[in-house]
Parts: structure tokens; sequence; C-alpha cells
């Protein structure tokens, strides 16, 4: 026999031996329960639905801005400068896009969900946007995200937004957000455009203004040789400190680095809204070129395999939608990694330019396709959607 | 394709199962809705930041050559090779004990250095602590020698048989102590109030009150922590879980992403047939879900299936263990810029005040994991990755109405950072460059689980590890349908889920092999 240990004995021994008959006792006399899902997890999956159908209620063209109200019953509450996607699907190939919620997250909570999308850019979205987004259609959208939003413990209590074309939407839903008091911070908003006509949320940044003294805009009239710089932006921060948010064309982003880093900002301080998809590969200085423009991918999802044609100097996901391939997707940046498939075979070029796989992916050869483009023959496995 | 399993949910639970299924040559296939392995296992990325989804630990995995259990299986039994750096200390506690006594006690590795430690903290605590880090070896010693033969014998109604003349003969102070409750145990050998209080800091990582957990329980993870230390897996926890899905996929094993099982489809008679996805049916008749027993029954299960009572009532009596919000900081800092020190902070506050807990600012204990000191490459230079985790004991996250999410969230981080700043004098806010904020909701969302816990079901008194291994065939009573995960026997934890899988793969082989069910 084993030590005994002083002050436990015998009772404790026979306590061990016949505890699972004491627990057998205990399930003999609980209630027979079939448990209900509890409020957090009601109120998680009202917060984060799978997909959303909206209706459109009004769609009105200006200035080549398709604007459009959905009516969406039981919109998530979201954070002001999210974005949702909107897909519609012409023949077999499907197209998608994430669209930055103009909605005020009050206005959207009940229902009412306003996007602005660019109509006259190069891209097949924007071409058929206003042929399917017309009064009736239900359209599939999905829920908001994205990561383009104040955060009262990270960003200073000043914001200055520095916004360019049908970009400054974030920013929209933003100042909506203070006035409706969804979002307490002091908002500056210098605003860039070619002409007073093309801003065309001028107006109502002046009317936020005039009725919240949080919320202030400047607009640079680009065609009197107004432009964004380093000075602009210290005149209107008035020796306070400032966090920088910037949203607008990609061409924008570029001018902005440069002005970040003459102010000193940290990447704390100097926040932009996700860059975008990328059309051409070529737009990469380090893009080594493709020996032929086009190549064989199989394609292997869930229990289907799939043998197609893709362009080379198309993001992998984009070629696959176009080929009716519906595979998942969400900011088409490179971000977010809704769209991570598995290179099983082949080479790809995937810009070292916002790459957001982690770590072991890259190790492991995987893509997000929204920002792969194949170099040569391909096998990838992708999720289903 | 057909398959003689399917495993429904990518978390470690499930696998674990998968693996080990395969590995033992029954055809599997694993499902899973998300478009990634690893459940709690998992990362996420913000600028430049990849952070720790959940928690990171493993207890008793050490290194080749000393492997405790979860290194054995995972690098050993499994092959997956994966690297992991070990922590040279416990923790680093910083409380007001239940007398008023403030600590601020740093707790090393190794037997001797532990006791010798928490000696000068509390004096007078040494002979009591020699005993208890003698009966922590016997706890850890029965525990491996339990898994190692818990499949051999059982009785007939599918309990684990255990050899009690051998554990008597070897053991018999084990007997004593294992199903006692943990604090009691120590008042008993002599331990002081005040270091009951310092180790109690694990109730974060228990989930469950020391003075109710059993004490071959704790016992058994204090011991491997002192043994092998805190082990963070280097690939990440998304590389740690990938590996598995590598692994599995290489052995012929099948896996879909982004497939939602819909129902668990049973014939008349309560056969299983296999399982309805949202991408087609898949036919099998062993089924595995990587989902709480609670939830599987109400939203999975074939109607088909008439549930024993005793299930129903195991169900009515389990009880949802603890819930967490979690603060992701990516600062613009380094941890010596900062001048942080330790890996694992837990900082519970004052304990000699009343704690009530009514709103999600009232969290009751908290850790702070410093990542960077562990790994250093775990974010750029320059930088740290901290996590601030707040423990709550009710699902006061479920009286929050959505409209006043983003403020409480927010909200709740702004005092956990005050509270750690406070704690050890160091300021983190002005360097936030990243902050993500997950709540309850959170991972009810990405986990499914009842009330967002990531803890499975809570221990007490009668439901111990030991007594749910022993019952582990009569807890999974529906025939050819088992579930897997935190909510399994080994409860919550990486290396405990993992366990629960492999586990749950030794029933399933059993029953492939013709052994009886025991409902």
């Amino acid at each position: 026999m084993g030590k005994m240990l002083k002050g436990f004995g015998l009772p404790k021994i026979l306590g061990f031996l016949f505890k699972g008959k004491k627990r057998e006792k205990q399930i003999r006399q609980a209630p027979e329960i079939v448990k209900p899902a509890s409020p957090t997890n009601l109120k998680a999956k009202a917060l984060h639905p799978k997909g959303l159908l909206g209706t459109v209620k009004e769609a009105t063209l200006r200035q080549g801005i398709l604007f459009v109200t959905f009516d969406v019953p039981n919109f998530p509450y979201f954070r002001a400068g999210q974005y949702l996607t909107i897909s519609f699907q012409e023949g077999q190939a499907i197209y998608s896009r994430p669209i930055s919620i103009l909605s005020s997250p009050k206005q959207a909570a009940q229902g009412q969900v306003y996007v602005a999308i660019k109509t006259n850019e190069q891209g097949e979205f924007s071409r058929l946007a206003s042929t399917h987004l017309t009064p009736g259609a239900t359209i599939s959208l999905s829920a908001p995200s994205g990561d383009f939003y104040y955060s009262p413990n990270r960003d200073q209590k000043q914001v200055i937004a520095c916004i360019g074309g049908v970009g400054a939407t974030p920013i929209v839903s933003m100042a909506g957000a203070i006035l409706e008091g969804s979002e307490n911070f002091s908002l500056t908003i210098i605003y860039g455009a070619k002409s007073i006509d093309e801003a065309v949320f001028l107006p109502l940044f002046m009317e936020y203004q005039s009725r919240d003294p949080r919320i202030r805009i400047r607009f640079l009239d680009e065609s009197k040789g107004r432009r964004f710089t380093k000075e602009v932006i210290l005149e209107e921060a008035d020796g306070q400190e400032f966090s920088l948010f910037v949203c607008g064309p990609q061409g924008m982003y570029h001018a902005f680095d440069g002005i970040a880093k003459e102010l000193g900002l940290d990447r704390k301080h100097y926040r932009r809204e996700l860059f975008g998809g990328i059309k051409d590969p070529a737009y990469f200085p380090d893009y080594p070129g493709a020996k032929q423009p086009s190549f064989h991918a199989k394609i292997f999802m869930v229990d289907q395999v799939y043998e197609v044609e893709i362009p080379a100097n198309r993001p992998l996901l984009a070629s696959l939608e176009s080929l009716g391939i519906a595979s998942p997707h969400r900011c088409r940046g490179g971000i977010c990694g809704a769209c991570r498939g598995h290179i099983l075979a082949g080479e790809v070029y995937i810009p070292n330019f916002e790459d957001g796989r982690r770590l072991s992916d890259k190790e492991k050869g995987y893509a997000h396709l929204c920002m792969t483009f194949p170099l040569s023959d391909l096998e990838i496995e992708i999720p289903a959607s | 394709m057909s398959y003689q399993a399917i495993v429904i949910g990518a978390g470690l639970g499930g696998l674990s199962a998968a693996l080990a299924l395969q590995q033992k040559g029954v055809q599997t296939l694993l499902l899973e809705k998300h478009n990634l392995p690893g459940g709690c296992a998992t990362s996420f990325k913000r600028g430049r930041f990849e952070f720790e989804g959940s928690l990171h630990e493993f207890c008793a995995f050490g290194e080749p050559g000393n492997y405790g259990y979860a290194g054995k299986l995972i690098n050993e039994t499994y092959g997956l090779g994966i690297p992991v750096a070990i922590s040279p200390d416990l923790f680093r506690a910083v409380l007001v004990s239940r007398d008023g006594t403030p600590f601020d006690v740093t707790l090393p590795r190794g037997e001797e250095a532990f006791i010798q430690a928490l000696s000068q903290a509390v004096p007078g605590s040494e002979k009591g602590l020699r005993e208890f880090i003698s009966l922590c070896k016997e706890a850890y010693e029965v525990s491996a020698y339990f898994d190692e033969h818990m499949f051999e014998k059982q009785k007939k109604n599918g309990d684990v048989k255990i050899d009690a003349f051998y554990f008597a003969k070897h053991y018999l102070r084990y007997l004593q102590v294992a199903e006692v409750p943990f604090n009691e145990v120590l008042r008993k050998i002599g331990v002081p109030e005040n270091a009951i209080d310092i180790l109690g800091c694990y109730r974060v990582y228990l989930g469950v009150d020391p003075a109710v957990v059993s004490f071959a329980h704790l016992a058994t993870m204090i011991y491997s922590y002192i043994h092998f230390g805190p082990a963070l897996v280097l690939p990440n926890s998304h590389g740690f879980a990938s590996a598995f899905v590598e692994e599995f996929k290489r052995l012929g094993g099948t896996a879909y992403f982004g497939v939602e099982a819909k129902e668990v489809v049973a014939d008349e008679q309560g056969h299983i047939q296999g399982v309805q996805t949202d991408h087609g049916f898949f036919a099998a008749e062993e089924v595995i879900a990587n989902v709480y027993p609670e939830v599987a029954y109400r939203d999975l299960l074939s109607k088909n299936i008439i549930l024993p009572a005793r299930e129903k009532k195991r169900i009515g009596l389990a009880k949802t263990a603890i819930r967490f919000v979690n603060v992701f900081l990516g600062l613009n800092r380094s941890v010596e810029d900062f001048g942080i020190h330790d890996y694992t902070l837990f900082f519970p506050g004052d304990l000699s005040k009343e704690r009530k807990q009514e709103t999600p600012l009232d969290y009751c204990d908290a850790a702070a994991t410093a990542y960077n000191v562990l790994n250093p490459d775990i974010s750029p230079k320059g930088t740290a990755i901290i996590t601030l985790t707040l423990e709550y004991q009710d699902d006061v996250w479920g009286n929050v109405d959505p409209a006043d999410y983003f403020k409480t969230k927010e909200a709740v981080a702004k005092k956990a950072i005050a509270d750690y700043e406070q704690t050890t004098g160091i300021s983190i806010a002005p360097y936030i460059e990243e902050i993500e904020i997950a709540t309850p909701w959170t991972y009810a969302r990405y986990l499914g689980s009842p009330e967002g816990t990531p803890y499975g079901y809570r221990f007490d008194e009668t439901n111990t590890i030991l007594t749910q291994l022993l019952s582990i065939r009569r807890d999974q009573p529906v025939p050819g349908f088992y579930t897997v995960g935190a909510s399994g026997p080994r409860g919550d934890g990486y290396s405990q889920t993992t366990g629960n899988g492999r586990d749950i793969a030794e029933l399933v082989y059993e029953h492939l092999q013709g052994g009886k069910h025991h409902g």
C-alpha cells in the first residue's frame, strides 16, 4: 500500500470511488431541458447575418454617380465607415463590389440603406450597376464589414478626414453618426474635387456643419489650383493633435503617403480606406510579367472540379467570377482573407503591397485570390461560398 | 466518394478527431463552415499585426525528449512537428488577497524555483508547498497513467474501468485528495490562505473557482506548467490549426471549407446516414460534431433520433462556463521600450472587496499576455502585441442592447487598459496602433457556443475531468453520433480539446470495430 496522507483518510477514498455514482444520481434528479439559444447567441446572429437581401427603393444617376436607397429589414448596427458588398449576376458571370455605406448607423437600423456607386469608371460592375440596381429589384448584400472606422481607444479626439470623389462616402456616414450620437469625436473634413459641382456631398456636409459644432468642412477647389498639402492639414489642425483619415480614389493614397510622411504621422495617426482592387498587375513595378496572355486552371471547390482558361492580367477572383464560379469574397483589396485559396500547383504573382495574408499562409502557398495573378497553369483549391 | 466518418467543424476537437481517425485508416471527411480551420485556435490580421484569436497557450507541451501530454499527442502521435516557445515563468500576479495583503509575485518554472518564489512571497508556506508539489506530481502521474490505459478496460455499462488496486498500491494519497476541492486540500496540508489566493489566479485559465474544482484537475495543470512551462505555438495558432489539415489531407482525408452542415441525417430507425449540407449530402454512418451537445441536439441532429432521458438530463444539468472579452492591442513600441518582462500577468484586483457583476464593465479576473516577450517575431520590430483578457462569470453581455454594443465594447476596453496601466505603472494607451475588441457576441458568432463561451461546461464537485472521462461512453449515447470540443470531458484549452478529439476518435473506432454502444 502507498503512503496515506493525514487528515483525509478512508471517507475521502470512498468519496473518490463513489463520485461517479454521485454524478449519476445528480443527473437522474436533473430536469430534462431543451435549452433555447441564449440572448447573446441571438444578438450575435442578428448583428452578423450571413447575407442580406435589399430591395432597391430608389436609384438616381447624378454626375456619373448612382445613388441607391435599399430597403433592408433588420439591417444590423455597424461602425460608421464600414462597407457592404453588392452582388448581381449577368448571364453566368457574377459581379460584386465592396461599397461603403452612406447611411448613418441609426438610419440603416431603420431599414434605409444608402450607397453611392461610381458608374463612369472602367470595370464591368460600374457599367452594369445602373441596369441591375433599378427600383423594385432584389439584390444580395453582405453584412457590414471592414475596419475603417473611428476607434475612441486608438484615435485622437480630433479627426481630419481628407476625402475625394465618391470615396467620401464613409465620412458621410461618420458625420451622420456624430450628429445622431452614435459616435463622439470632432471631424474636420477637407474635401477635394475638380469643381464645386463634382463635390456632390458638399451641401450635405455644409448642413451637418451648421447643425453640429464638432463637424467642420473645408472645400478644396482643384480647378482653382487648390491641393491637399501638409500646410492645409496643419492649418485645420490648429495646433491640436489629430488622426488623419483618408479616403478617395487610388491616386490620392499615393499622394497622402508622402504627405503623412511630411507631417511625421505614424501608422497610428494615419489611416486610410481600403485601397481597392487592381485591374492590371502591370500597375506594380515588381510585376514580373506573364509568359502567356492566359493560362489553364484547375479549380477544386468542394466535390467539384472546374477546368477553365484564365487571363494573366486579371486577379484570379475576378476571373473565376466571370466564369460563374462563386468564390467567397469581401474586401477585394487583398486584406480581409475571405477569398483565401490554396495554390496546389503553379506560379502566381502576389503584390507585396497590401498583402493581408497570415504568416503561415504566406509560407504554405495560400493566396487571397482578389490580389493574386497567374504566372503559369494552376491548380487551386477554394472554399465554397 | 464514400466516407466512414464525417467530422463537422474544424475546431481543435474536430481537427484532432479527424486526424486521429484518418491515422487509424478510417476514411474521413472534415467539413467546416468558415473558410479557415481552427475555431478558437486561429489568428486574424489588422494592419501590420497578426493577433492570436483567443487563448494561445499550451499546458503540458514540453520539448523533444520531454514531451507532456499535449506535446506527445501533437508532435509524436500526430507527428505535426509544431515548434513552441516556452516561458521561463508560469505567471506574474498582482493582486490584493482576501485578507487585504498586496502581492506582486512572479512564479517561475521548476519545482524548487516555484516553491522558493511562492514561499518568499508568503512566509511560512514552504512546508505546505513541498507537500503540495509532491501531491501535484502524483496527480500528474496518475493522469498520465490514466490517459495511457483508459480505453483498455470497460465495465458492462461502458464506463472506463480503473485498476483500483494498482492505484491503492501506488497512489493512495491521490485517491485521498484527487476529487476533493483544490482549496480544501491546500488548507489541510498547511498551505496559507495568501498562497491559495495567488495560485487561485489560474481561475482565468480554469474557468472555475479553485474552491470548487477538483484537486486532481488544477494540480495536474499546475504541475504541467511547473514541469513543462507555458508553451506558445510559433507558427501562430492559424499555422498550428492548418498543420492538422495538411497532415489529415496527406493521409488521404478530405476537407471542405465554406460548407455548412444543416442536418445530421438518420433513417426512421434512428441509424445515422450522413450529413446534409448547404453543398449537398455526404454519406457516412459515423458523424462527429465539433459542436456543443445542446446545440447539436437542438439544431443539427435528425428528429428521428430519440434522445435518451439521461442525456437530456445531463444537458439540463450542465452549466455554461465563463465567457470573455479580449482586447487585442497592436502597439507601436516594443516590450523593451515599455519595460514589459512578463509574458503572462494576472491582475484580478482586490479580492478583499465584494465583487458584483451586473454590467460588462464589472469583469472579475483579468490577464494580460505580452506575446513578444516569448516570441519576439510575432510582430514587426519596434512593435508589440498585448492582449487583455477579461472574465465574466455570468451572461451580462446578453443584456446589452445592440444599439449600445459598440460603445459598450469601447468602454470596457478603456477600463481594462486603464486597469492594466494602473497595475503595472506602464502607459500603453498612447501607443495603440491597432485595436480589436472581441466580446462573448464575437465568440458566439464564430464558435456558435452557448452564450459565446469558449470554455465548454462548468466543472463542479461532481462533474470533474475524472468522472466525465470515466463515463465518456455513456455521455455519448447516440449510436454513430458524437460531440467533441471544449464541451468534452477534459474541458477547454488547447491541450484539453486536442485530447477530447483523440478520445472521441477512439470511441468511433471502437464502434466501427463492432463495439457496443452505451446509452
